[in-house]
């Protein structure tokens, strides 16, 4: 008990300290008789970043703590990775955003490999990531860690154009009990709430339960796009630290419920229907466990199981997924530094066959495996070079390898030079071997009197490759004692048998006679070329007051020229884009942070390029509340961040407020 | 945009703010007198069995007189603390702890830092940093803020190898309440699978 009041009364005084903004030495505050806990239980007010330790890594790697999202009130994945460098987010409407790094930003971007805790996300179905379900960023994300440029050779094949690594807290780090709530213009209504305990010597949970309901975007006459929606998630997580062992073990379920805006195509008049509500359920659990073998190895084995059923258009799914994953690590004298491992992964997908899209067969199994084995040698007491290749075997085109090799230079302690050149394959999926997508049915009498119906489709093919990419990379980074930072990184990306369309000519018999066919087929045929930069910098002249700013720049040309498909990608990356952030700790408890972005146009989108502004304004109240006002996307009423033809609609992302109250205890 | 503009020059103004010494070196200077109650050194490294644990702060000093105060009438191990200030390694030499500060803006480690540990290691001597990636180069400890909320808390991590090799002995009790324990340098924090 008495220990207890010693505890509340010092982080009072430490409070009140930070909050006069001049502290004589009179003032200190001395803690008598400290304990491991209470030290750690102590906070003192602050706005300065957590270390980067990625600052030695030869890649164009970028970390966005959840301490920066929140301070900015940034509130979903998708928002955060606007501040990543080398990163293009386009909202198309409320639950569905284009994600992409490096170019290649398409309604279905399958280039980006997304984990979260080492989870990978990425559907078997078309190899892109369903946004709505792990958009969320509840109160117990750590950082999202970014790499941009192809890491196939660590992560596996999708690992083309980067990858997003989300990675939540320990449960060690969330102790006590959080409740967080909060209400919106876009952000209807979201709430959270999160205990944290300890089980037994070393070890600790939580548990949290969030919900979140989102408005719907507008359409061009100012009416509602009719895509609101809400997501509810339960979980829990357990972590084990002992002097050997490494154990965390995560299991969460959700369950989301989507209006469904515009139409989608029917084989009867007037060939259009609305679609049915979208829903998506599931759950996961994963579990890892990492052990020291002797002073200088570890092996790590980890497994995960995840159950999806989701409908979103245009697709109607269930699947099954495990994962099993062993790692071993070893420092051998200080030279190698070594790190080998194996993956298998089982996917049952079942799809439920609809006229707008089926698959044939409708139900398939997948096996895959892979073998990585990366070797960083220090060649020099500045010089380290690392090797690195997976094989990765898929029942689409049997065994892919994807080598890798990269330099870094560390010129001083506080300057890296580095450059790599790595080979990146994107595997076809279920979707492009087998799909029978139709996109819209033309009326009777389109094509010339008394011509029935037309319908407009896309089709899979058996026989396609894997997409390829040779990546050459370069960068440097360097800090300096006034707490500046700034990371440079240029590419050249050379793309080779992508996956474009070709028409069919005018399928008059298959369907016949109710409908004629206009197809499409997949085929290997084009390739492209991106050249690139990507630019971030931070900046503290004051304890208090921080400043992070990133540009990037991409030009792709997706060839050949003629096709329409290639025209499209190539202008639906934003060449340009700038972001700045601000934080600010003005002390008496105010926090403002001020996010400012700016996007270039998407000449074959029709989307003008555009500014967007957010800014939340924090309080803390005592007793643990904290009061927070956001503005988000202020700059103007409302604009559009991407347009695409598979959903006929043209929805606009508006200016939106919302109000967050937190309380931890 | 006029609220922008407004807000720009809020930050100009305080740009011109007094900064205040920062309260997060009261609760360093508690761990460093707890350190000194879980960490053994051998008994060579003390020249009587009553002589002092000395507590140096070698090159910058961001404490002011939180250390000193900390420490004034504590003892541990049944010794009693003396806090001192040395400017170069050697000096540092015939000290039990030694803490080297970065700036509290996060400045990378320096030249003269890695100097200090290469010169260090191998005398018994506990080495606290303020940066992790000094854990690989020598030091033992390094303090680390997490932050969460605009608020931050101090932990620190621990590196068990140059322990060893310094003759350096830290309880179990002091490294369950490590952030983490590093056993050897590791490839990387997070792991693919």
């Amino acid at each position: 008990m008495n220990a207890r009041t010693t505890t509340v009364g010092v982080a009072i005084a430490i409070h009140s300290i930070a909050a006069s903004g001049s502290a004589q030495a009179a003032d200190n505050v001395i803690i008598r008789n400290p304990t491991f806990e209470q030290l750690a239980s102590l906070t003192v007010t602050s706005v300065t970043g957590t270390a980067r330790p990625q600052f030695t890594s030869a890649a164009a790697t970028s970390v966005l703590t959840a301490e920066e999202m929140n301070y900015i009130g940034v509130r979903n994945i998708p928002d955060a990775l606007r501040y990543a460098p080398g990163m293009q987010v386009s909202q198309f409407n409320a639950p569905r955003w284009s994600i992409s790094s490096r170019g290649f930003n398409t309604i279905t971007v399958d280039k980006l490999l997304v984990l979260v805790d080492g989870r990978s996300v990425y559907t078997p179905l078309w190899s892109g990531t369903y946004w709505e379900q792990h958009a969320w960023l509840d109160q117990d994300l750590d950082r999202i860690e970014v790499i941009n440029g192809p890491a196939g050779s660590v992560w596996g094949a999708n690992a083309m154009n980067g990858v997003v690594n989300i990675l939540s807290r320990s449960a060690r780090d969330t102790q006590g009990m959080t409740l967080w709530a909060g209400t919106g213009t876009e952000e209807k209504a979201f709430g959270s709430f999160r205990y944290g305990g300890t089980a037994g010597q070393n070890a600790w949970y939580r548990a949290y339960v969030d919900y979140a309901q989102h408005d719907d975007t507008e359409l061009g006459d100012g009416s509602p796009t009719g895509d609101a929606w809400d997501m509810t998630r339960i979980g829990f997580r357990y972590d084990r630290d002992d002097e050997l062992n490494r154990i965390f073990v995560k299991a969460e379920a959700q369950s989301g419920h989507f209006d469904e805006p515009g139409f989608i195509p029917s084989p009867t008049p007037p060939y259009r229907t609305r679609p049915p509500d979208g829903f998506n359920r599931g759950g996961f659990i994963q579990a890892s466990w990492a052990r020291n073998l002797a002073e200088s190895s570890e092996l790590a084995v980890g497994a995960w199981y995840e159950r999806l059923e989701r409908r979103l258009q245009p697709t109607d799914e269930q699947s099954d997924t495990v994962d099993i994953g062993v790692r071993y690590s070893r420092q051998a004298a200080r030279i190698h530094s070594i790190m080998a491992g194996a993956l298998y992964r089982y996917i049952q997908h079942d799809t439920t066959s609809t006229f707008q899209l089926t698959f044939t067969p409708p139900d398939r199994t997948l096996h895959q495996w892979s073998v990585y084995l990366q070797d960083e040698v220090q060649l020099a007491r500045q010089v380290g070079l690392t090797l690195g290749v997976r094989a990765e075997d898929n029942p689409f085109t049997g065994t892919e390898w994807q080598p890798d090799v990269r330099l870094g230079w560390s010129l001083t302690d506080s300057q890296l030079l580095w450059a790599a050149v790595g080979r990146a394959v994107r595997t076809p999926t279920f979707a492009d071997e087998s799909r029978t997508f139709v996109n819209q049915v033309l009326p009777p009498g389109t094509l010339g009197p008394g011509t029935p119906p037309v319908i407009r489709e896309v089709l899979g093919a058996r026989d396609l490759l894997s997409e390829t990419l040779i990546a050459y990379q370069a960068g440097w980074r360097g800090r300096w004692s006034n707490g500046a930072m700034l990371s440079a990184s240029a590419f050249y990306n050379d793309y080779d048998r992508l996956i474009l369309y070709v028409p069919l000519p005018l399928d008059t018999v298959t369907r016949a006679p109710d409908f004629w066919t206009l197809s499409l087929l997949p085929v290997n045929n084009g390739t492209a070329h991106a050249h690139g930069a990507e630019l971030s910098g931070a900046w503290q002249s004051r304890p208090r007051w921080r400043l992070l700013g990133e540009l990037s720049y991409v030009d792709l040309q997706v060839l050949p020229s003629e096709s329409l498909l290639a025209k499209n990608i190539t202008g639906s990356s934003a060449q340009l884009q700038a972001s700045l952030r601000s934080y600010l700790d003005l002390g008496k408890d105010w926090q403002i942070g001020v996010g400012l972005r700016y996007v270039d146009q998407l000449p074959a989108l029709n989307v003008r390029g555009y500014v967007a502004a957010d800014v939340r304004v924090a309080k803390a109240l005592g007793g643990g509340v904290q009061l927070a006002l956001v503005g988000q996307n202020l700059w103007d009423d409302r604009h559009a961040e991407f347009r695409t033809a598979s959903f006929p609609i043209d929805p606009y992302i508006e200016r939106s407020v919302y109000l967050a109250l937190t309380w931890r205890r | 945009m006029r609220w922008l503009r407004s807000l720009m020059f809020l930050f100009a103004a305080l740009l011109a703010a007094p900064v205040h010494a920062e309260p997060e070196y009261s609760i360093k200077a508690g761990y460093i007198l707890l350190f000194t109650r879980y960490v053994e050194w051998p008994s060579s490294a003390f020249a009587t069995p009553t002589a002092p644990i000395v507590i140096c702060v070698l090159g910058a000093d961001p404490f002011g007189t939180v250390l000193d105060e900390t420490m004034a009438g504590q003892e541990s191990q049944q010794r009693p603390l003396s806090v001192r200030r040395v400017s170069d390694a050697e000096d540092a030499e015939n000290c039990h702890v030694v803490f080297i500060a970065t700036s509290p803006n996060g400045q990378p480690m320096s030249e003269r830092t890695t100097q200090w540990l290469q010169l260090l290691a191998h005398h018994p001597v506990l080495i606290i940093t303020e940066h992790l990636a000094a854990l690989d180069r020598g030091a033992m400890l390094s303090f680390v803020s997490e932050f969460e909320g605009g608020q931050a808390r101090i932990r620190f991590e621990a590196s068990l190898p140059p322990m060893h090799r310094a003759g350096l002995t830290a309880s179990s009790q002091m490294l369950i309440a490590a952030r983490k324990v590093h056993r050897r340098r590791l490839p990387g924090d997070e792991e693919p699978q």
